[in-house]
């Protein structure tokens, strides 16, 4: 993994036209704004994460054995 | 409105019943009306798409799965779903149900938001929470 150090205030480009800033350092946060032209998709990880999840569960729900899950939280 | 679903054949759904996300679960932005479905007093439940066809997800309600769940909602959220007091909105917990029923997890993380009076949800990501996205819901539990 490439690693660069910046200030707040700073910033750094990916390609020509993405432009990612370093706004404000905080103690256990930063903020950072980013440049980019629409068609760039950004996204939180949580976010992306909670997608990969949902799709799972979809996929589980096709294929899940209710009648044993049911019993199985009935005698939770 | 009657819908034929996969896993409780025909469903009778009244329109009150029916909650619209405004802005779409993740992954399925697409499909904005669902309903929440319970056969008999199970404790497993459906989040039905109200087509009766995919996407369905098996929800929870989260004092099946652990005790005081409690997460911390932004403003921005009581703001779309279009009310001043928290109290009024109703959590269902997204899970992955493996072939081991033992593994199953749930999304504590990103529940689903509901306010039943007004028939909107959202899903919420929560921030700065220790809760989990693939919570084990029989941890520590003898087979």
């Amino acid at each position: 993994m490439l690693i660069i150090s910046r200030k707040s205030g700073e910033s750094f480009f990916i390609n020509d036209s993405i432009e990612i800033f370093v706004l404000d350092v905080g103690s256990d946060r930063v903020k950072i704004g980013i440049e980019a032209p629409k068609n760039i998709k950004i996204m939180r990880k949580e976010l992306k994460e909670t997608q990969k999840i949902n799709k799972e569960s979809l996929e589980s729900a096709n294929k899940a054995d209710y009648e044993n899950l049911e019993n199985v939280m009935r005698n939770k | 409105m009657r819908i034929q679903t996969k896993d409780y054949g025909v469903c009778e759904i009244d329109d009150k019943e029916v909650i619209h996300f405004k802005q779409g679960i993740l992954g399925f932005e697409d499909v904005r009306e669902y309903a929440i479905l319970r056969r008999n007093d199970s404790p497993v439940l459906r989040l039905q798409s109200i087509s009766g066809e995919n996407p369905r997800f098996v929800v929870f309600e989260p004092e099946q799965i652990l005790a005081g769940y409690k997460p911390k909602m932004p403003s921005e959220v009581l703001k779309i779903l279009e009310t001043d007091d928290a109290s009024d909105l109703q959590y269902f917990l997204i899970a992955v149900v493996p072939n081991v029923i033992k593994d199953m997890t749930v999304n504590l993380k990103s529940p689903i938001v509901v306010n039943l009076e007004k028939r909107l949800a959202m899903q919420v990501v929560l921030d700065g929470t220790e809760y989990s996205m693939r919570h084990r819901v029989f941890e520590g539990k003898a087979e």
